[in-house]
Parts: structure tokens; C-alpha cells; sequence
């Protein structure tokens, strides 16, 4: 990859990567360093990385560094003996959207990444596998148990609207 | 049964499991419990030996057998198609089956949009804005690029004009810078002929000049009015082994022909001219003068082309570097190529390639 494409895959793929890893990790200086390790990782590998693998390379690596913040995160906190702040508000739905981006926010960590990877990105099964260390069978069981999820979500909320 | 060993600190586990079992007599048991009451500490463990009933196992059921059985659409079935069907992963024939069957159950209709409802699209609002400091090298932005082509094209640009200057001097400067000390004398003679007698039509006439040398020949140029243009390459005129070369009468006799009293008369008609006809026929004095008095050194001739020929590649060479250096820094593909031509394997031309996009600069000799 010549150092002109690495800079087309920024203007490509920076914000849906970000999108991405926002909408997992929940916090922006947090994604925004996660997409800056990951281009920095891609630039470390400029020379083996093909153009045409650009997209899903990124998206592992940063799949994995996020994956690895959130295990070191996870430790800090045990070590620091604080606690997850947790988001209580009520809020009105207006639309739709919100409604299913509530939805996405409660689903576990890895039915959200993949459906994420698949809505957004448009990922097979197959390269899903790839990028988050699943079988092809595991991925299409946390999607069928996300999207059952986020059915029933949508439902339920109809009902409170 | 164990009735006649004593229950100690090393054998009690079995009577534990013994007495969950139900598997001791009714002194042992007595003989347990004092065991416990002996040691406490040995209570807890006492109680854990309590053993795992599988009474309830069969109360536990897989509630959705169903949905695993293979049997076509049916209420247990129904999610699965239909998130297949969202997938995109049902084949049509199911798709028709699904389509059947949310006919004949209406209330699915609903989970089905439900479920259509599912599909997640992205929030283009959220955008990484700093891209900037992800991308490498100097060219991190389109103006950077566009400003370093810009610069490398309008360079190979003046390189190009510079080199062709260079390559096909004015021929007046040629005379004048290159021959001056020999051409001088016969140029302002010519001159100074032409203005006494056809001086109101000066730019009409001028006297012969030398327009090229290349190759050891000489072009002489005669311009007489528009109209009159006479041109002639003399080959072979330089003779590098002498010190001087001397156009003798042979190469008088290849100069351009003096130009006719017709010709003459024909322009100053055209121009109504009052210029003395009679005068002007003789313009053999160019001739004359040209073949007697043109001395031609070689050594000033061959330094002029190498000083031409060495300007050339070095200009080359900057254009090139140039390209390189851009090409580095940009990461656009910017590079100077040579042309050449398939007979005479001279250069022809210089071509820019800018990847997409390329511009040829051809070399005039």
C-alpha cells in the first residue's frame, strides 16, 4: 500500500471506524485513540497490508485494541475498586431511531459489535468471524439473539408510546 | 459397612457419604454424631456432603423444541425466518413460504416489520474530524498535493522553456553572441547597405543569417518581405580538426541564392515603395560578404553546443530530482520520463506523468 491509498483509507473508512468503536465503547476520547492506534498499526504494516484488505484489517485491529482496552479497563476499575456509572434518565422517544440506538446501547458487547458489523459495514458472516475471532455459527447465533433482542425492545416500546 | 471401625479425623468422609446414602446402621449414625459434636469445625463440610438429586432434572424442558425441528414455518419456527429473511440469507422458495404464511396469520405481519425495524443504518453525523493527523507525509491534505503538482508542472514548465531557449537560440543572438567578433562586421554592413538604399523598407529585407548549427551544418536564413523566405542547411561546413574554418568558395556556391531583382521589384510593388529599384537587384554583397569575411571558429561553435548540451542535462537532472523529491512527499506518483526516438534514439520529448494524468513536452532542435 502506497502512502497515497493509506491516506485514501483515512478519508474512507476513519469515520466508520469511528462509529463504530464509539457506539461500543461509549466514549469519544476513548474511540477517537482507539482509530488513531489502529491507523498507526496500519502504518506499521504499510508495506504488507493490500490496498483491497485495508477496510477489514482496520476494522480487526481495532475491534482487538478496543477488546483489549475494555479488559484493561476492566482491571483498572477492580484495582481502583470503583464502579460503573451507570446511565439512569428517562427520556421521551421521539422516533425510531433513538429507540433502536437505546436498544443497540443494552445489548452485550459482542451481539452489539457484530450486528454493528454487519448493518453498518455490511460484513459477512465470514468476515465477521474474522475480525471479532468467532466461528462463521457464532456469529450468526449473536446476531439471530441480537436482532431477536432488539425486536422485542422495539415492541415493547411501541407499547410504552 | 463400617460398624467396627471407629469414625475418625482421617476416615470421616466416607461415613459422611455413608450417611447421605443412607447406608449406615443406626449406631453408626449415633457414632457419626458424636464424631460432629466432637468436632464442629466438621459440620459445615458435614452438611455439604448432602448429594445432588437428579429428582428435578426431568422438570427442566428445552421450551423450544419446536423451533429446532424442521417443519416449515410455524409459530416456533417463525423468528428464524424471519431474521433469515432480513439477512437476505432465506432462499426465495422460503421466502414464498413466509410470505404464505404471514397471509394466513396476519398477526405476524407486525413481528415481521418488527423485526425489518431491526436493521440498524449508521448515524453519518458521527464523523472522525481530525483525519488530518491520521494521514502521513506533507501532502496530508488535497491542498498540500494540489499546490506540489501545481509547482512540479509549472517547473518542468520553465524547465521545458529554458531548454528549448537554449536549444534554438534567436538567430540574430546567435550571430551576435556565438560569431560577433566574425558576423559583426558583415551584419551591420548588410544592414547599413540596406538602409541607404531602401531604408523607408528596412523590415522588408535582412540580410542573410545564420539560424542553426548543429551537427557541423549551418542553416542560413534570407528573409525578404513575408513573402520571401529562403532557408538552406549547409552540411559538413565545421571542420574540427582546423583551427579555423573559413566558408571558401565551395560553400559560397551552396549559400542561399541571392535574391532575385523580380523578387524585388515584386515586393516593392506590393508596397509601393519609392525605393530605388536599380540598387536593390544587387544583393550579391551578402554573398560576398558571407563567403569572404565569415570566419566560423570551431572551438567557440563546439563549446556553444556543449555548453547547451550540459545546461540541458542539468536541468534535466533538477526537473527529475524535483519529481522524485514531490513523489516522496506527496505519495502522488509524479516522474519525469525521457522520450526518444526510434530511429536516432535522440530525445524527442520530456513527459510528465502524473499517474493519471500526463503532459508532453517535445524537444525542438
Amino acid at each position: 500500500m502506497t502512502v497515497e491509498e493509506f491516506n485514501r483509507c483515512v478519508d474512507m473508512y476513519a469515520d466508520n471506524l469511528y462509529r463504530f468503536i464509539l457506539k461500543n465503547v461509549k466514549d469519544i476520547d476513548k474511540a477517537k485513540d482507539i482509530v488513531q492506534d489502529t491507523y498507526e498499526k496500519l502504518w506499521l504494516k504499510v508495506s504488507d497490508v493490500q490496498s483491497k484488505n485495508a477496510k477489514s484489517y482496520m476494522f480487526t485491529t481495532a475491534y482487538r485494541t478496543m477488546i483489549d482496552r475494555f479488559r484493561a479497563d476492566s482491571r483498572q476499575e477492580r484495582l481502583d475498586d470503583t464502579h460503573v456509572y451507570l446511565h439512569s434518565y428517562t427520556k421521551s422517544y421521539t422516533d425510531l431511531k433513538e429507540i433502536l440506538n437505546e436498544a443497540l446501547n443494552k445489548l452485550p458487547d459482542i451481539q452489539r459489535s457484530v450486528i454493528m458489523l454487519r448493518d453498518y459495514e455490511g460484513y459477512s458472516y465470514e468476515e465477521i468471524g474474522e475480525i471479532t475471532a468467532l466461528n462463521e455459527s457464532q456469529v450468526k447465533v449473536y446476531i439471530f439473539r441480537a436482532r431477536k433482542f432488539l425486536k422485542n425492545y422495539i415492541g415493547s416500546m411501541e407499547v410504552v408510546i | 459397612m463400617k460398624e467396627k471401625i471407629n469414625i475418625n479425623i482421617n476416615n470421616y468422609e466416607a461415613y459422611f457419604l455413608d450417611y447421605h446414602e443412607g447406608n449406615l446402621s443406626l449406631d453408626l449414625v449415633k457414632e457419626l454424631m458424636d464424631f460432629l459434636s466432637q468436632h464442629p469445625e466438621l459440620k459445615e463440610e458435614f452438611e455439604s456432603f448432602d448429594p445432588l438429586t437428579l429428582q428435578d432434572a426431568e422438570k427442566t424442558v428445552y421450551a423450544e423444541k419446536e423451533a429446532l425441528k424442521k417443519q416449515g414455518i410455524n409459530p416456533y419456527t417463525f423468528d428464524n425466518y424471519a431474521i433469515e429473511y432480513i439477512e437476505r440469507t432465506l432462499p426465495p422458495v422460503l421466502q414464498n413460504d413466509l410470505k404464505a404464511f404471514i397471509i394466513q396469520n396476519p398477526l405476524y405481519k407486525k413481528e415481521l416489520k418488527l423485526y425489518q425495524q431491526t436493521k440498524l443504518s449508521p448515524d453519518t453525523s458521527i464523523i472522525f474530524e481530525d483525519k488530518h493527523s491520521l494521514k502521513k507525509g506533507i501532502g496530508r491534505s488535497n491542498t498540500w498535493y494540489y499546490w506540489a503538482a501545481a509547482a512540479s508542472v509549472a517547473l518542468i514548465i520553465g524547465v521545458y522553456f529554458v531548454l528549448n531557449k537554449n536549444a534554438t537560440p534567436d538567430a540574430n543572438t546567435l550571430v551576435k553572441h556565438n560569431l560577433i567578433k566574425d558576423t559583426d562586421a558583415i551584419a551591420n554592413r548588410a544592414v547599413k547597405t540596406i538602409d541607404t538604399t531602401v531604408s523607408a523598407q528596412r523590415k522588408v529585407f535582412t540580410p542573410p543569417v545564420i539560424s542553426k548549427i548543429k551537427n557541423n551544418a549551418v542553416t542560413i536564413k534570407t528573409h525578404f518581405g513575408k513573402e520571401n523566405r529562403n532557408e538552406k542547411t549547409i552540411p559538413n561546413i565545421i571542420n574540427r580538426d582546423s583551427s579555423a574554418m573559413v566558408i571558401n568558395k565551395e560553400v559560397e556556391d551552396r549559400l542561399p541564392m541571392p535574391v532575385k531583382k523580380q523578387d524585388i521589384d515584386s515586393s516593392l510593388s506590393k508596397n509601393s515603395s519609392s525605393i530605388t529599384k536599380s540598387s536593390m537587384h544587387d544583393t550579391s554583397f551578402v554573398k560576398k560578404d558571407v563567403a569572404k569575411n565569415n570566419v566560423i571558429r570551431p572551438e567557440v561553435v563546439t563549446a556553444k553546443i556543449h555548453q547547451e548540451s550540459n545546461t540541458r542535462k542539468i536541468l534535466v537532472f533538477m526537473a527529475a530530482l524535483t519529481c522524485k523529491g514531490l513523489h516522496k512527499l506527496t505519495g502522488q506518483h509524479i516522474e519525469l520520463e525521457k522520450k526518444f526516438d526510434s530511429d536516432t534514439t535522440n530525445i524527442v520529448a520530456y513527459q510528465l506523468d502524473l499517474g493519471n494524468k500526463k503532459f508532453q513536452f517535445p524537444v525542438r532542435e
